[in-house]
Parts: structure tokens; C-alpha cells; sequence
């Protein structure tokens, strides 16, 4: 089955050269080939459905969508499709906060959902949902989601938060109640990211691993799976049946367009309606923000770039030394010459601003070399004949690595390498493809510095456990991601204060604390919060950046062609 | 009938000899991919919830714990009865991910290869019979211009000049979605192939000229011309078809691009074929899918050279008397 082509924009006409030109060849072959009309050529336009619901929206994206199994979830970009055909309990707003989804309300102690202690949580859901396929959503479906992403066997990307969750319960038809072995605050939110699946169809499959549902997936969600073409593109279609306000397309197709000059061009041209993922290159961005009838939104991710720090190293273990590489780098020149037109925003928190446990008010940063040195002077690292400080037999130098090719990061490290080289700091660049650099080098810490841009909170919750606890530290046999080898036991008792609790007064108390410390300690040098250029047709309505979500695809549900 | 049982036998060895060259160079395949840093896994490591039992878990349910020759054996042993594995990225069999794509490159790689030995053939030809004159210069130039022009930049100039600037083209695209007709697919074909052929053009041409000056300095041309044979027939009957030989090669050496297809001007084209999916798997570290690829593009190969020579031995009755 094939789609018939519906308008791109139904309610007027967009810059197409390619289908003006078309038509201008196919006049040109009919006179040759002497007919009328022509065989395969196809441009008819079916009519816009009745009400609201019209048209067809193409999203250009850079990495290709290739995985749709709702308990499998692992790229951003899959989350696309993800969060647009499945459903979650809940929600997460813009401004981040939770909203009922397949849930009728988010559950708190207020309206009885949870226990004052935070460990029993009891979920009530609607009941005019139903799958894809016309089958009735129940509590039965939340119940074999969690157990079956709590199966150790089972190929889930992730457990992390659901291994708490014991004795789940179906109360009733649409009601269904659990326990959680210790308080996790982050939890109501992690389930904001928890996509439901059906049970009357993957409780039938015996592989787990099997393609079959993965390449023709059966949600709740506003749009149903139509159809994927590898390399190409994934089409969505309307789902007739949503139990929610919109859809208002009747078709979404995401395409995959690896090259971002490609993209830009598509969008230029007409061929795609909106670049997402990660949108118009900054370089390419002015180009377009030119182009008649096209919108660029200049929009903040959660990214926050730093200069991750080995701190196991005898380079980095002194708190003067970690410092004295803060105070001499030249945090403006960076921004005025490599980041113009403020693609990087200076941060120097882990968290994004947007984040509800983001400090304003941290220490900022400065630009002082004389200070630097003088810092290296008293902690006793001198230099020695080849100007390079060194203190007990140990050379201030070491490597820094980034993603092989990442232009604007190797013009990054250059600038670096002086600043560093001026307080008698060797720094060696040591490049590589992401395959390599995230592999065992990141997880592992084999890195000596690296410039890296983090996502620390998961959904909207900004727990930073898995990231400073040190417990996390995986090359000492740890469980998580602290791969800067960050050791501190006063930020240890805080991270698990801070997930203990529910109040969000009182973990905002314990975030801040933890951010003043770590920006004092500089287990890495924080950088900037990431900037994207993300393009719609103007004519286009509903998109909204969400930095709870991954991707700012999250409400395709909304976005409708202006009549 | 002593042809056709010398061609069977030579097939025959032929065959035989590939076997052993696919298995080298399956494994040479195999190790230097495992030998490359990083792996399938990266993709996962800095993913916000992944523990470190997460990915040894998934490592584990991707065989990937296992000491490499094992891992080969087991890779080897299911290929032998036709199982290439599952692509770790959508868990789709191998040989259906290579086969969607074949389509799309194999109608960009013919519309390609035939503009290139037609024009190729053409400038090769009349360039060779006017050696040094204006036209053989002017496209002696013009091919060491396009041979010297990064694929990638003469693929964005063409897209910049015929799609943004004056809307003949489309910007990418095999088609748009959902537009299945001839002629559209045909409008989108364009562009792409005539980039990559162009580019294949110079190559063509430089071989065909070559080898055309090169049969004209035969003494059986110049016999053919002494004995007053009318020049055109000369340039048919006895130059082109011995300057062909060399072009059979090269013929050869066209199958696996066919079905190889072109990274750069598939990536810049926006066009779903197997140059994007190797690059793609290469990114993501798809063994099942890099591997496949290797071993599906090693028996082109070696068909490719299979089928030259025995178009060779069809073509020169010399080798037939052998």
C-alpha cells in the first residue's frame, strides 16, 4: 500500500520549485510523447478531510528513525516517532510540568494517588481509549509494560527507576496500584518518558526481539504507524479514534536527510515543511531566516557543553589546578569568534536554565591568566626548561578529545590550547569519530579531558545521581555515567537526599547546594547551554520547544496548517 | 561444444578460486571491523537511564561478549546457510535491509552508467580520431576539470544553480512521498545522475581514447586504409572493434558500483540507496549490516571479473583458441 499524496500546505501555495519544473517536464513529455495524459504521473491532490484535520507535513531529520518497539526506545530521534503514535501516563509540558495522558489525573499525595512516604502509588486511567487496532486500553496493558520492562531478560534500553517498582496490582478495569522499595522522587517523571504498549499483542510474541511489531507498531497515540521506508522516511497517519484533542494533519512523514546543507536546501526549496533534529545548521541559519514564508526558531536544548575532566588523573586530583585551567580560558573570544549570533549560551551550571532546580546565581566565571598562574605558583607547580609546569615528577599535560570533524570544536580546541599553553599547560588534541569516543574511552574514563555536551536531567526530573554519585563511576566497577571519577561524599549524601524526598521546595534546597559545590570543585570547566535552529513553514502552527522531551516533535498532535 | 566445456571449466575454477578469496576476505572483513574502536554500544552509553548493567546486558543479547574467532565462526557458519543476521538498529534480516536499498541505487547507478559510456565512448572516440585538435583539447579539458571536482561540491552547485536558483530539479529525493509515477521518479533522477555521470564520463572517455589511439597505430588499420577502405569503415569495423576490448574491463568493474552505489552523491542527493546504508552502518557500527555489505559487495566483485573475462573470451577469438 502506498500513500496518495496529500498537499504539503493545503491552504496556500509554498515555494515548490521542484514540482513547478515538474510540471513544466511532464508538459514538455506529453507534446513529445503525444498524450495527453501521462502514465504514473500522479500530482492529483486529495481534498482535505472534513472538520479541521488536513494535510500533510514533511520533517526533515538528520538521524533516521529506525526503532518503534514502545519498550525499546533508544535514539532521540526514534522518540519521534515514539511520542506521537504511543502514550504515556502522563505528560511533561513546556514548562515541565506533568499533564494526565492515558492517566485521568498525575497522581500526588493531595488527590490520594500517593502515599505521604512517596512508595505506594495508585494510578486511575481513562476508558475511551483504544489501540490502533480497536482494541480496549486497560490497567492490564500498564501492568505488563512494567513488569515486562522490569524483566532482567528482556531487552529493554532501560530499567533505571522501574527496578523499584513491586507488587503491581490491576485494581480494576482502569485502575492499577504499585509499590516502590524506597522513595525515588524522579520517578512521576521518568514515567512521563514510559510508553505504553499493548499487551494483547506483544504478550503473544515469544522473541522479544522479534522485527515483526518493531516495523508495524500498534499504539494509543494521535497518529497510527503507516509505513517506513529504510533510509527514506516513516509515515504517520491520522488516528481517527484519539481520545484527545487533534490530530489536525492527516499525514506526518519524517524524513531522513543525513546532510545538513540537504536540508537546508529542502527547506529553501519547499520539499520538506519543518527542519527538525537538529534543524538548520547555525552557519546555514541566516540563509534561511532570509527565505519568505519560513520561520527559524532559535531554540534551547538541555545540552550543556563542558570540558569533561579525568579527575583520577594526578593532573587534575588538585582542586588549584582545575581552577587555575578555569580562570585562564577565554570563555568571550570563544563565543565572539567560534559561536557568533549566540549559538552557545555561557552556563555555568550542568543544568539547563529552564530546569525548576537550575541556580541562577552561581560563581561566574572570569577571564584571568595572571590569576591562574598565580594559583599554580602556590600550589608549587613550576615550570620546568620546556615551560611546562610540572610538581612532583608530574608534567601538567594531557589530551583532549572531541568528535573527529566537529569544526567549530577543533577551532575551539586551538584557541584552548593557547590560552593553556600561555599559564605553561600542555595540551595535546586527540580526535576521534563518535563511534570511538563514546564507546569504552567515555565510559570507561580513558579520556584525559574531553569536550562534551551532557544531558543531565532524565525527562524533566534534574537528578544528577548517575552523573556525580560516586557510586556511578563505572571504571571502578560502578553503576552509572559519572565518568568524570567525581568523588565527593557530602554531594553522595545530598544526591540521595535529593531523590529521597518529595517536596519540590525541599530538592530544589539540595540541587542548588550540590551546584554551588560542584562549581567550586569544577569536576569539569562548564561551558555553554546548546542553541539549535529549528525551521517551520510560517504557515505551520503548534510547534513548541519542550526541553522535557528529547525532541521538539513531542506535540505533533497540535500542529495544523493555518487556514 | 569445446567452447562451451572450456568456458564451463574456466567457470568452474573461477568459481572455485572465489570461494577461498571470499573467505579471506570475509575474515580480513570480520577482524579489522572488530579491531576499529568503538562499537554498536556507543549509541547507548551517554543515553540519560543507562546503567552499566544495561549495556552489558544488551552487549550479552547481541553475542557481542563473545571471544572474537567465535563470534566469526558463528557469523560465518549462519551465512553458509543463507542467515546474514539482524541490523542491531531496527533488528530487520540483513538481506531485506541490503535488498530495499538495491533498488534505488541500481536505477541511479544505470541512468549514470549510461550517460557515461555514451558520452564517454562519443568524446573518447571523435577526441582520438582528431588527436590534438580543438575538440580532443577542449574535452581533454573539460574531463580533467570534472575528474579534478570533489564529487560533493559539484553535487551542491548543481543543486544550488538547477533547484534553487532556477527550480528545474528537485533539491533530493528518490521521489516525494508518495508519488509513485514514472516521470516523477524520472524528475528526481535527474540530478544525481547526472552528477555521478558526468564524473564517470571522464573516466570513460580518457579509456576510450586511449585505446582508440592505440588501434590506430596498428598495422592492420593502416593495412585496411593502404587497401582503400572507406575511413568510417575503417573506424567500425577495425578500431572500435578492437578498442573495445579494454572497455570490457571496465564493464567488469561497473557491477559492483551498480549495486555499490555512491556515498557522496547519495548523501548530498537525499538519495535511499547502499551507499547511505553503508555509511550509515559504519556510523552505527551495524556489524551484521557492514559485514553483509562487504560480503555482498566481494561477490560482485568477483562476478564482475568473472563475467569480463568471459565476455573476453567471447569477444577475442584469440583467447578462445587457447
Amino acid at each position: 500500500m502506498t500513500l496518495s499524496r496529500p498537499p504539503s500546505d493545503p491552504a496556500g501555495p509554498a515555494p515548490q520549485p521542484g514540482r513547478r519544473s515538474l510540471l513544466r517536464w511532464s508538459a514538455a513529455a506529453a507534446a513529445l510523447a503525444g498524450a495527453g495524459t501521462l502514465p504514473g504521473l500522479s500530482l492529483a491532490q486529495t481534498p482535505a478531510a472534513a472538520g479541521a484535520r488536513r494535510g500533510q507535513v514533511v520533517i526533515g531529520v538528520a538521524q533516521e528513525p529506525t526503532r518503534f518497539h514502545p519498550l525499546q526506545r533508544r535514539t532521540e530521534v526514534d522518540d519521534s516517532v515514539h511520542l506521537n503514535i504511543f502514550s504515556t501516563l502522563w505528560g511533561l509540558d513546556p514548562e515541565g510540568g506533568l499533564t494526565p495522558d492515558l492517566a485521568t489525573e498525575v497522581p500526588s499525595v493531595e488527590n490520594g494517588g500517593l502515599s505521604a512516604d512517596g512508595l505506594t502509588w495508585r494510578v486511575k486511567l481513562r476508558s475511551d481509549v483504544l489501540w490502533h487496532d480497536g482494541a480496549p486500553f486497560t490497567a492490564e496493558d500498564v501492568k505488563f509494560t512494567l513488569e515486562t520492562i522490569k524483566d532482567p531478560n528482556y531487552p529493554a534500553s532501560s530499567r533505571h527507576g522501574h527496578e523499584l517498582v513491586r507488587d503491581i496490582e490491576v485494581v480494576g478495569k482502569h485502575e492499577i496500584r504499585w509499590r516502590l522499595e524506597t522513595p525515588f522522587a524522579p520517578y512521576l517523571a521518568l514515567l512521563a518518558w514510559m510508553t505504553i504498549g499493548p499487551r494483547h499483542i506483544l504478550a503473544q510474541v515469544t522473541d522479544p526481539t522479534d522485527p515483526a511489531f518493531n516495523n508495524r507498531p500498534v499504539g494509543t497515540g494521535p497518529f497510527r504507524f503507516h509505513e517506513r521506508r529504510p533510509g527514506d522516511y516513516v509515515a504517520l497517519v491520522a488516528n481517527d479514534r484519539y481520545y484527545r484533542e487533534g490530530p489536525f494533519l492527516e499525514r506526518v512523514i519524517i524524513k531522513y536527510i543525513p546532510d545538513q546543507i540537504s536540508v537546508k536546501t529542502q527547506f529553501i526549496t519547499g520539499a520538506i515543511d519543518a527542519a527538525m533534529i537538529p534543524g538548520i545548521a547555525p552557519d546555514l541559519a541566516e540563509e534561511v531566516a532570509r527565505t519568505p514564508g519560513l520561520t527559524l526558531n532559535r531554540t534551547d536544548t538541555q545540552f550543556v557543553d563542558m570540558i569533561a575532566l579525568n579527575n583520577a588523573l594526578p593532573q587534575f586530583a588538585e582542586l588549584a589546578v582545575r581552577q587555575a585551567l578555569y580562570l585562564s580560558l577565554d570563555k568571550q573570544t570563544i563565543y565572539r569568534d567560534i559561536y557568533p549570533n549566540g549559538v552557545r549560551q555561557p552556563t555555568e551550571s550542568f543544568l539547563p536554565k529552564q530546569s525548576w532546580a537550575y541556580k541562577p546565581d552561581l560563581t561566574p566565571h572570569r577571564y584571568a591568566p595572571d590569576a591562574a598562574r598565580a594559583l599554580l605558583d602556590e600550589a608549587g607547580w613550576k615550570p620546568g626548561a620546556d615551560g611546562i609546569r610540572q610538581k612532583n615528577g608530574v608534567r601538567l599535560a594531557f589530551t583532549n578529545s572531541t568528535i573527529a570533524g566537529d569544526h567549530l570544536r577543533e577551532q575551539f580546541q586551538q584557541l584552548l590550547q593557547q590560552d593553556w599553553r600561555d599559564i605553561g599547560v600542555d595540551m595535546t588534541i586527540r580526535n576521534a569519530p563518535s563511534a570511538t569516543l563514546w564507546g569504552d574511552f567515555w565510559r570507561l574514563s580513558q579520556f584525559q579531558s574531553i569536550i562534551v555536551g551532557m544531558i543531565v536531567p532524565i525527562a524533566s526530573d534534574p537528578s544528577p545521581s548517575n552523573r556525580f554519585g560516586s557510586w556511578a563511576i563505572q571504571a571502578r566497577g560502578g553503576v552509572g555515567i559519572n565518568t568524570f571519577q567525581y568523588d565527593n561524599p557530602e554531594v553522595d549524601r545530598l544526591l540521595r537526599e535529593g531523590v529521597a524526598v518529595l517536596d519540590r521546595d525541599a530538592r530544589k534546597q539540595r540541587y542548588f547546594q550540590i551546584q554551588d559545590i560542584i562549581r567550586r570543585d569544577l569536576p569539569f570547566l562548564p561551558l555553554s547551554q546548546g542553541v539549535v535552529f529549528e525551521g517551520v513553514k510560517t504557515r505551520l502552527e503548534g510547534y513548541k520547544p519542550n526541553l522535557s522531551y528529547r525532541v521538539n516533535l513531542w506535540n505533533l498532535r497540535e500542529w495544523r496548517w493555518r487556514s | 561444444m569445446a567452447l562451451a566445456q572450456l568456458m564451463l571449466r574456466r567457470i568452474w575454477s573461477r568459481l572455485a578460486q572465489s570461494l577461498v578469496l571470499l573467505g579471506i576476505v570475509s575474515m580480513v572483513g570480520f577482524s579489522l571491523l572488530h579491531l576499529t574502536p568503538g562499537g554498536p554500544l556507543s549509541q547507548f552509553t551517554d543515553s540519560p537511564g543507562m546503567t552499566q548493567a544495561d549495556i552489558e546486558r544488551i552487549e550479552r543479547q547481541l553475542g557481542l561478549d563473545q571471544p572474537l574467532p567465535l563470534q566469526y565462526l558463528r557469523w560465518a557458519g549462519n551465512l553458509v546457510v543463507g542467515d546474514w543476521g539482524r541490523s542491531y538498529r531496527d533488528d530487520a534480516p540483513v538481506l531485506s535491509v541490503i535488498a530495499g536499498r538495491m533498488g534505488q541505487t541500481f536505477k541511479l547507478m544505470l541512468a549514470a552508467s549510461l550517460i557515461a559510456m555514451t558520452l564517454g565512448l562519443l568524446l573518447g572516440v571523435f577526441g582520438a580520431l582528431r588527436q590534438h585538435g580543438r575538440f580532443d583539447r577542449g574535452a581533454t579539458l573539460a574531463t580533467m576539470v570534472i575528474l579534478s571536482i570533489p564529487t560533493f561540491w559539484f553535487g551542491l552547485l548543481v543543486i544550488y544553480v538547477f533547484s534553487q536558483r532556477l527550480g528545474w530539479i528537485p533539491a533530493g529525493n528518490a521521489a516525494p512521498v508518495g508519488d509513485s509515477g514514472w516521470l516523477v521518479a524520472l524528475h528526481h533522477l535527474l540530478g544525481p545522475a547526472f552528477v555521478l555521470g558526468l564524473v564517470n564520463t571522464a573516466v570513460w572517455s580518457r579509456y576510450m581514447r586511449s585505446a582508440v589511439l592505440e588501434c590506430l597505430g596498428q598495422d592492420y588499420v593502416r593495412t585496411a586504409r593502404a587497401k582503400g577502405v572507406a575511413p568510417w569503415r575503417v573506424v567500425v569495423r577495425h578500431v572500435l572493434r578492437n578498442a573495445w576490448l579494454p572497455m570490457i574491463a571496465l564493464l567488469g568493474l561497473e557491477l559492483p558500483s551498480l549495486l555499490g552505489g555512491a556515498l557522496v552523491t547519495e548523501t548530498v542527493f537525499t538519495w535511499p540507496g547502499m551507499g547511505r546504508l553503508f555509511y550509515d552502518s559504519i556510523a552505527n557500527r551495524d556489524y551484521p549490516v557492514i559485514l553483509g555489505m562487504l560480503t555482498f559487495s566481494a561477490i560482485l566483485v568477483i562476478l564482475g571479473n568473472l563475467l569480463a573475462d568471459l565476455l573476453y573470451g567471447l569477444a577475442d577469438p584469440r583467447l578462445r583458441r587457447r
